[in-house]
């Protein structure tokens, strides 16, 4: 992506009840909002669109300044040359497939090659006379990508589209969303909350959490380093423990306190340093009871939660007072004969242990 | 006997009430809007301030018109002067009183039908490049047709039964400002019983029209939804 199509957000905004002050950049294909719901990244993308107006900040995309406070600079959504598809698609329940997908157009006439190119490419050949609530979930949505693009505008923002598809269609809409991207050359603002979306479609991710950006990176970057607490919790790295550092050798941190201990990969840690580390369910492993292994902790199961091919296993450690949470295939669950109550040992490798540098006070 | 007179009472009271519905709707609609949609200072203002007909005995509301534009009155005085024309004891005082009366029919119905409408909706179409002006016409006004239909029926039947207002401002003049519902008090007055049947069925007969009609336009919206 060249620079010139950079999208800048430095947004501040009061509401009653909840103030948003976010501020990041984006520069890939398909970059991604996400957080819980209600962290105003819905709202940030309003602002975006010019359907809100930030109290202060600026947006900006490229050369082309769409809002500045200082400046009393607010173009009109009707004069961004964006694309945007609603939460519940909205569609235009009087208008047919075709009525809805040419309404932003303002010279049907002369566009029909890139109308038909359009209909094609969302695979609504044989919609365009039906209504709305004729079809299916997936083909509204597809029907309202297909209105947001048709404009050929120069960004694209998704609030949350496929939240109301089954899963499967959801996943099909995950492939075709790429290959949109693709063939439109449009960049992509993406909203969600669904961790799946977020790993097959973003380049880039920008973590919101209670109005605030967490942090921005690389979805791989984000997910193995979260630089919060907070953005540990988004991520759903849920092992999380204040610990201090009890010796370090060999490249190896020991991290301790007065329940449970650690060791990790060092990474200039000094001895003494309090920090918070962060282990994600799926680093941690059943092992035997003699077996030999790092980081071996001895647990009894307090819940299971079974899914579709894996096991939630939430144990009791230390004292009791802590409890780890973490992901197991259904085969190690059968091997390990894991059951309510039982106690057993989990281990876990130093280099999946993920430590989160502290910036003083206020993690 | 029907006297010319009385044919012309049938034709006034169409007249007024069509012309009367008419000025609410183009009136009605925008006010509409703004109170379905925007929120200032003063909004609650407005909103009594347009439902008053509504609720003022019409006696008072024609005395109200009256006092303006009467020719003592501060607009009938303008009119007066500078277009040497006295609206009192005219047809067109009939279309006034009949249209004030029935205008907070058409707000209020058509406020509700506005409100109704998703304002999303219009979100999308400002994102689509579509002006404010543009989305209100093909996106909430189709959306809110129902409502708006209704509100425009309720309006129109309300005109043509004005009487007291009507009165008051437009005078009982046969042949020139003497509508039905006020053609029916003086056949009552008069025990002309035959006339007053007449007028009663003729006003009956077009209420039921338009109801009917109302429902079929609702009908043929329903087409496509």
């Amino acid at each position: 992506m060249e620079m010139s199509s950079a999208l800048t957000v430095n947004i501040k905004k009061d509401f009653p009840g909840f103030k948003i002050e976010a501020e990041w950049s984006a520069d890939g294909d398909i970059t991604c909002l996400f957080g819980y719901t209600g962290s105003g990244k819905s709202l940030t993308l309003k602002m975006i669109a010019g359907l809100i107006r930030p109290d202060e900040g600026e947006i900006s995309f490229g050369d082309n300044m769409f809002f500045k406070a200082r400046k009393g600079v607010n173009v009109s959504p009707q004069d961004r040359d964006i694309g945007y598809v609603f939460q519940d698609n909205m569609l235009f329940p009087h208008m047919t497939v075709y009525q809805n997908v040419v309404y932003g157009l303002k010279d049907v006439a002369k566009e029909s090659k890139w109308i038909c190119d359009v209909i094609r490419t969302l695979r609504l050949e044989t919609l365009e006379n039906k209504y709305p609530h004729q079809i299916s979930g997936g083909q509204q949505q597809r029907t309202a990508i297909a209105r947001a693009v048709i404009r050929r505008p120069k960004l694209l923002l998704l609030d949350e589209p496929f939240n109301s598809l089954d899963h499967a269609v959801r996943r099909k809409m995950h492939r075709e969303t790429r290959r949109y991207q693709k063939y439109f050359n449009i960049p992509i603002i993406l909203v969600t909350h669904d961790m799946d979306e977020l790993h097959s479609l973003a380049d880039w991710v920008v973590l919101y959490n209670d109005g605030r950006v967490e942090q921005t990176g690389r979805p791989q970057d984000v997910f193995a380093r979260p630089a919060t607490r907070a953005a540990a919790r988004l991520i759903a790295a849920k092992n999380i423990f204040d610990v201090e550092v009890k010796s370090v050798a060999g490249g190896v941190a020991e991290l301790s306190n007065d329940r449970v201990r650690f060791f990790a990969k060092a990474d200039n840690q000094k001895v003494g340093d309090k920090v918070v580390c962060c282990i994600r369910p799926e680093h941690i492993f059943v092992v035997e009871p003699n077996a030999s292994a790092e980081n071996r902790i001895a647990a009894v199961v307090v819940d299971i939660v079974r899914n579709a091919s894996s096991y939630d296993l939430f144990l009791k450690i230390g004292d009791g007072s802590y409890t780890l949470e973490l992901r197991v295939s259904a085969e190690q669950f059968k091997r390990h004969g894991v059951s309510l109550g039982k106690d057993i040992f989990v281990s876990v490798e130093p280099c999946d242990v993920h430590l989160i540098k502290t910036r003083g006070l206020g993690l | 006997m029907l006297t010319s007179n009385d044919w012309y009472a049938v034709t006034l009271s169409l007249k007024v009430a069509v012309v009367a519905t008419l000025i609410n709707i183009a009136i009605g609609l925008p006010v509409a809007y703004i109170l379905a949609r925007k929120r200032f200072r003063g909004k609650a203002l407005l909103d009594t301030f347009v439902t008053l007909p509504l609720v003022l005995p019409p006696t008072v509301v024609g005395f109200y018109l009256l006092f303006l534009f009467g020719r003592e009155g501060f607009l009938g005085k303008i009119l007066n002067e500078l277009f040497d024309v006295s609206i009192v004891l005219t047809w067109f005082a009939a279309v006034l009183a009949a249209q004030v009366v029935s205008m907070p029919l058409m707000i209020r119905a058509s406020k509700a039908a506005i409100a109704d409408v998703d304002i999303g909706y219009e979100n999308v179409s400002y994102t689509l490049g579509r002006s404010k002006l543009y989305t209100f016409f093909r996106v909430t006004l189709p959306m809110a047709k129902r409502g708006i239909i209704t509100g425009v029926a309720l309006t129109f039947c309300r005109a043509l039964g004005e009487f007291g207002a009507t009165m008051m401002i437009a005078g009982n003049i046969p042949g020139q400002t003497q509508t039905m519902p006020v053609a029916i008090y003086s056949a009552f007055y008069s025990s002309e019983e035959y006339k007053m049947y007449f007028f009663v069925g003729s006003l009956t007969l077009i209420s039921f029209a338009a109801i009917i009609l109302v429902n079929r336009l609702e009908k043929l919206g329903d087409g496509n939804e």
